[in-house]
């Protein structure tokens, strides 16, 4: 059943064009700050790594395609009501949850490389034009990391709120409004709290600093976000448990 | 030794807020039957076929499938196949990926992609989306792919909306091979002659099983006014009671 899953999640244009626009809104949004950046005759070390780690930091831009593709390969199958079929293969629709979350472990993380990848090659690319050069030293690779593993579990985060919204029209309206306009409001508004919302995790992770400055220690933000995780998917098996699959 | 039926349906009952959808429904099918179930729109076919299927719970009783809760089979892909909507497909998938997907699922070699292609006469359209075929032809891509691994059981929802007079005749002949051996299917439909043709049994039903016994003999319209006596009769004693 896992092979399954992961044949079907890879067919379609849902994967390829969500990556193809994630890559090409992170190369659009290094492009755009590289070009703000002003020309420098003899870039330190502190201006290299500074430059590089704001150009590396929009990489989490990838984020939003990955949840959006987490969240529409379940609420497809509630909308054309083959989510029965699958779970009756699965052998519950709570095994189901559990293997799709499995074989979308692949395209979370191709999200997460394409993220990363595509302003690492901006960044390298574009830097010396401006008379400074990647360099990944200080806190570089621990943002590289991050926006990996942002892009990743948003995927996740996505999967999980749609076993719970099922509709697809709903869901990424909703996550798309949570993400941009609600939850970093929040975040700033009440930073205190916001800190430990996904969107705040994830400026731990990233060790953004731009709205906020009482941001979690990275490690801690992995525990936040993932636990998140944990308690959304307690919410989806009982849901699942309780509820009629159509 | 006890012999377990193949299906079990014991005190099932569904509620959706104050509308009872089933009530103290009690099936029992043995191997080999082929059940035909009737009951006019709103009568809980579906909900009944849908908590067979496992993707329905029961607010009250349980179903059974070889013992077994429908939704958590060891074997499924074997033991149970449905079909309960043409619609219930993935779209964006070819044909031909689709049976892909049924084959990987069920463990199934490889070869029976091709094999089924030619079987349920899908080569035409193998390498089209699913979403741009008819409702006949996802209904033979439907059953093609639950009838990829032969299931022990077989449930159909009105499969024969949609279908052409050519598709109608090819799916009995399906329902009456399954039959002859000895595999077990359910069908609903509103059409009581087509269901004549292959029930071996017949369960008439309006949220309660109403009546379940021999296929009626007779003149198409004489099982018809049957059909109608025996719905409007209960419908007739709910108004009395109500």
């Amino acid at each position: 059943m896992i092979r399954a899953e992961i044949y079907r999640i890879q067919r379609g244009w849902t994967f390829w064009s969500l990556l193809g626009v994630a890559i090409f809104l992170n190369v659009l949004a290094a492009y755009g700050t590289q070009s703000q950046m002003g020309h420098v005759e003899f870039a330190t070390t502190a201006l290299n790594r500074s430059a590089t780690q704001q150009l590396i930091g929009l990489g989490f831009g990838a984020s939003l395609c990955s949840m959006i593709f987490g969240a529409v390969i379940i609420t497809r199958d509630f909308g054309n009501l083959s989510i029965g079929r699958d779970a009756l293969l699965a052998r519950g629709p709570v095994r189901l949850l559990g293997m799709r979350a499995l074989a979308s472990g692949a395209p979370m993380l191709s999200f997460g490389l394409a993220g990363a990848g595509s302003v690492l090659v901006v960044a390298a690319l574009a830097l010396p034009r401006t008379g400074a050069s990647l360099d990944l030293g200080g806190h570089g690779w621990t943002i590289l990391v991050g926006v990996v593993g942002s892009v990743v579990l948003a995927g996740y985060f996505g999967q999980l709120v749609a076993w719970q919204s099922r509709r697809s029209l709903w869901t990424v309206a909703g996550l798309v409004a949570w993400t941009l306009l609600i939850e970093p409001r929040l975040i700033t508004l009440v930073s205190s709290v916001g800190r430990f919302l996904p969107g705040g995790a994830t400026q731990g992770m990233l060790m953004d600093t731009s709205s906020i400055t009482n941001i979690l220690t990275p490690a801690s933000a992995y525990i936040v976000y993932i636990g998140w995780l944990a308690l959304l998917s307690v919410f989806a098996v009982h849901r699942l448990r309780s509820t009629d699959l159509r | 030794m006890t012999v377990l039926p193949t299906i079990e349906l014991r005190s099932v009952g569904k509620r959706y807020g104050a509308t009872t959808a089933l009530e103290t429904v009690e099936l029992s099918i043995e191997p080999g039957e082929c059940v035909g179930l009737l009951g006019p729109n709103g009568a809980g076919k579906s909900t009944l076929l849908g908590v067979l299927c496992g993707i329905i719970r029961p607010s009250d009783g349980e179903a059974r499938v070889y013992g077994q809760t429908p939704g958590v089979l060891t074997e499924p892909g074997a033991t149970l196949g449905f079909a309960l909507d043409p619609a219930g497909l993935h779209g964006e998938l070819r044909v031909r990926e689709h049976l892909r997907t049924e084959v990987l699922a069920q463990g199934l070699p490889a070869g029976s992609v091709a094999e089924a292609i030619l079987k349920f006469g899908l080569d035409a359209y193998a390498d089209r989306k699913i979403r741009t075929l008819s409702t006949g032809q996802r209904q033979r891509v439907a059953l093609a792919g639950v009838l990829i691994g032969d299931p022990a059981v077989l449930v159909l929802d009105e499969p024969t909306n949609g279908l052409d007079i050519e598709a109608v005749q090819w799916l009995r002949q399906i329902i009456l091979g399954r039959t002859a051996q000895g595999l077990t299917t359910i069908v609903s439909s509103h059409n009581i002659a087509e269901l004549r043709r292959v029930a071996t049994r017949m369960v008439v039903m309006r949220t309660q099983v109403l009546y379940d016994g021999p296929v009626p003999v007779g003149s198409d319209d004489e099982v018809e006014q049957w059909y109608t006596l025996f719905v409007g009769v209960s419908r007739r004693r709910d108004e009395v009671v109500l």
